[in-house]
């Protein structure tokens, strides 16, 4: 309970900029893919 | 002994025994006593599963020992152990608290007991109401009204701290309760149904009786204040708080009075538990319904970062930073913001407490600014903010507060370094030449700091040494993530070379915290300069590998697995002729029962990457690679433990996406697909079922449904007809639907291409 004593949120602790890191790599991660996905649904488009 | 034993059954006769120390005629009080304090332990320490068959014996003797007869059966000290053992007890007394009879026994015993002349009984019995009202709150509402309402308020009201303290604590904890269950009542009507638990409202009906004693305990600030001392007035801060979240709009009208009438009182006391009270109410209520109190609330509350009180101050700065974050249009009002920073760029010179909470007023404020600023374009940097005119200066002044002396005290340089973060990650581009210039600064704070650590003799100095690198690393990957492409490469060298040199430092045994954040500052860099690391590899691939290899350390484990990802990513095939040991590594720590397991998803998404970035040359790690994903997809958890619930998902997320990177990889981008991809094929059959089987479970998460529908999707533009009979079933077809009617747009997407993709292939046929 003490904890929540003018409690400040952290936006830049160690938590959460290690959070933000995952959350960036798997946003990078789904980036790259979708790229190399478009291309490949580039081509379905295309045979279609 | 008996929390050894009884789990192992073995002793089963020992609570029979000890409750009939209690009960037995002739007993004396110090045998009752010493019992009585023997079960608490147990109930303490114990298994609640191993015990919940004897709670009716343990009841039995914990009600003998804290019922009050006349004359008195036994003295003070037994119904003290009584009620403490009634604490410890209550989380595996729940098939007593399910039959009424028993319930009410109970309830009895212990309301009598918050009635005692002692007040150590008196507490411990009012803790256990506190823990009665969380555990079986449904069972609550006969004892609210006659009982527990008087009791607790009442108790709320006592002279002495530690009673206060329960009553408050009881109030705060149905608010906890009451929030729960209205998250539990909306969820429940998204998906249709009735909620399991209802919400009585006990704090909205109670809430006219508790605010006066609230504010009348606000207004009793200890003239020196101890950081570390939990009394009635924070916590009745606390609970107001927690009010304002549970009741919203309700808490306004019965604390609004108290604020206008005492925020300019003579008395420091009235003034800042007037100002306490209006920060706590800020979040809970409608922000629309508060923007005008909150507006004309702004000029006082600038002028008491002036007060003549610290205390008034420190809450003054606490509340203000309360606006920035959940009232920011007041805060970056045109008519307010010179006024609100000046008079908070004035206030970073102030004591410790309050200079830090200004910090976090900054912080908030950049980010509120930056989310109003004018864009076109949602994906791109706004050219300008209203902070834009004073973004240089502020930047100078938080440099010179993470320099204090005193900069150690209330997190104050912590604090300063992450509002020069949040003011780095929210710049407008007219505000780029202070990022190129502080960027400067952060690299030459890192070579000084780098040069200081031979000095380092002292424990302590060690401590502050390794937070300063710490935060100084985090800064530089807010900046580097500004730096434009043109500009990275020109200050990367000097970055790599303090970074290399912090990992040579690092390995002389300094903590992971920094190792992880100099990590994670490659992977900026890496992000930034993209191919372009590539000049770094000889010299990084030592430290990469030593952080690999550091899984006693989970974070710098974490965040090396993490890297090596980024770089694959980064690379592309320039990263093969460093794949051989990172494999092995990788490999190592999968195979490493004393490894992490949180590490193991990000392992298994890594050969995803490696597979992607060196696409058919991935072939020789096919097999190991296959055979450890089979094993990692055929895991299963302990349902009943959320924790587990949660690892599951995301290791079938990342045996997802590592299947995915692997098939895309092997296919490679031109139109012809390559072979090599062909040697997936007697694994899809089992690939599939892995699929069916994540689509049949109830529990899997949204990120899971984008990943198994993309794989669908990859899988059929590589085996085309071949896929039909896999991918034509029933759990598969509502995956995809599933996945189309998510709220998240990247999961519509992967299920709507790879629907597509199914409806292209059958137009084959």
């Amino acid at each position: 309970r003490f904890s929540q004593f003018k409690t400040k949120q952290s936006k830049s602790s160690q938590q959460e900029r290690r959070k933000a890191v995952l959350a960036a790599r798997k946003d990078a991660r789904y980036d790259l893919l979708s790229h190399v996905r478009r291309v490949e649904q580039g081509t379905s488009d295309e045979s279609e | 002994i008996a929390v050894t034993e009884l789990p192992v059954q073995q002793w089963p006769e020992v609570m029979e025994r000890l409750v009939m120390n209690v009960t037995a005629v002739g007993a004396t009080d110090g045998i009752k006593e010493a019992t009585l304090e023997a079960i608490g332990y147990i109930c303490q320490d114990i298994e609640p599963d191993v015990i919940a068959n004897y709670s009716n014996n343990i009841l039995t003797a914990i009600v003998h020992g804290m019922k009050s007869a006349d004359p008195p059966t036994h003295d003070e000290h037994v119904r003290l152990a009584a009620t403490h053992a009634l604490l410890n007890s209550l989380e595996f007394t729940k098939q007593n608290f399910d039959r009424d009879t028993e319930r009410h026994f109970i309830m009895q015993v212990v309301c009598e007991a918050t009635q005692s002349t002692n007040t150590q009984i008196k507490v411990a019995a009012l803790q256990c109401l506190v823990k009665i009202m969380s555990l079986y709150y449904q069972y609550m509402e006969c004892y609210m009204g006659p009982a527990l309402f008087a009791i607790t308020l009442e108790a709320m009201k006592s002279d002495r701290e530690e009673v206060a303290l329960q009553g408050i604590e009881f109030w705060s904890n149905v608010c906890d309760e009451e929030v729960d269950l209205a998250i539990e009542a909306s969820e429940a009507e998204e998906m249709g149904k009735p909620p399991e638990r209802t919400s009585r409202f006990y704090a909205k009906g109670a809430l006219q009786y508790l605010v006066p004693v609230l504010m009348e305990t606000l207004c009793k600030q200890e003239e020196t204040d101890d950081d570390d001392e939990w009394n009635p007035c924070k916590a009745a801060g606390v609970c107001i708080m927690l009010l304002a979240t549970c009741v919203e709009d309700d808490i306004v009208q019965h604390v609004l009075p108290f604020v206008n009438e005492n925020i300019n009182n003579p008395n420091w006391n009235l003034r800042d538990a007037a100002i306490m009270a209006f920060g706590s109410v800020l979040e809970g209520p409608d922000p629309s319904k508060l923007r005008s109190v909150v507006e004309q609330a702004m000029p006082t509350l600038i002028n008491a970062l002036k007060d003549s009180s610290v205390a008034v101050r420190d809450t003054t700065a606490w509340t203000l930073g309360r606006v920035c974050e959940l009232s920011p249009e007041a805060a970056v009002k045109e008519a307010y913001l010179s006024m609100l920073l000046e008079a908070l760029v004035l206030s970073l010179k102030a004591e410790p407490r309050v200079a830090a909470n200004v910090c976090w007023a900054l912080s908030s404020l950049a980010e509120a600014a930056y989310e109003q600023a004018d864009t076109n374009d949602l994906e791109s940097e706004p050219p300008t903010y209203c902070l834009s005119q004073y973004f240089d200066a502020l930047v100078n002044v938080l440099l010179d507060t993470t320099d204090r002396a005193d900069g150690n005290h209330c997190n104050l340089r912590n604090a300063a370094y992450e509002a020069l973060m949040e003011l780095m990650k929210n710049s407008p581009q007219d505000c780029y030449s202070t990022v190129q210039r502080t960027t400067m600064i952060i690299l030459t704070r890192l070579q000084q700091v780098l040069h200081m650590e031979s000095q380092v003799q002292s424990a302590s100095d060690r401590v502050q040494v390794n937070d300063i690198q710490s935060l100084l690393c985090a800064t530089l990957q807010s900046v580097l993530r500004k730096v434009t492409k043109e500009d990275a490469p020109m200050i990367s060298d000097a970055i790599m070379s303090a970074l290399i040199q912090m990992f040579q430092s690092s390995a002389q045994g300094k903590s992971g915290g920094v190792q992880e954040d100099a990590l994670l500052a490659v992977s900026t860099l890496v992000e930034v300069l993209g191919s372009g690391f590539l000049k770094y590899m000889d010299a990084f691939k030592h430290w990469l590998g030593m952080g690999l290899r550091n899984y006693e350390v989970l974070p710098v484990c974490s965040a090396a697995v993490g890297v090596t990802g980024d770089i694959c990513r980064a690379l592309n095939d320039k990263v093969e002729p460093y794949c051989d040991e990172l494999m092995e590594l990788l490999v190592q720590n999968l195979n490493n029962d004393q490894v992490n397991r949180t590490v193991k998803p990000a392992i298994l998404a890594v050969f995803g990457d490696m597979a992607l970035a060196i696409g058919p040359k991935f072939t020789k790690y096919l097999e190991i690679v296959l055979q450890m994903l089979r094993q990692a997809s055929q895991a299963q958890v302990d349902r009943t433990d959320y924790d587990m619930v949660d690892y599951l998902n995301e290791l079938r997320e990342s045996c997802l996406d590592a299947y995915t990177g692997i098939v895309q990889g092997l296919k490679g981008d031109d139109d012809e697909h390559n072979p090599e991809v062909q040697m997936l094929g007697d694994h899809v059959p089992f690939i599939m079922s892995f699929v069916s089987n994540v689509a049949a479970d109830d529990e899997k998460s949204d990120p899971v449904v984008a990943s198994a529908a993309g794989l669908v999707g990859d899988l059929c533009s590589v085996f085309n007809v071949l896929m039909l009979p896999l991918v034509e079933t029933e759990p598969i077809s509502n995956l995809l639907l599933l996945g189309r009617r998510s709220k998240t747009n990247k999961t519509r997407t992967l299920a709507t291409w790879a629907t597509k993709e199914i409806r292209r292939i059958k137009n084959c046929l």
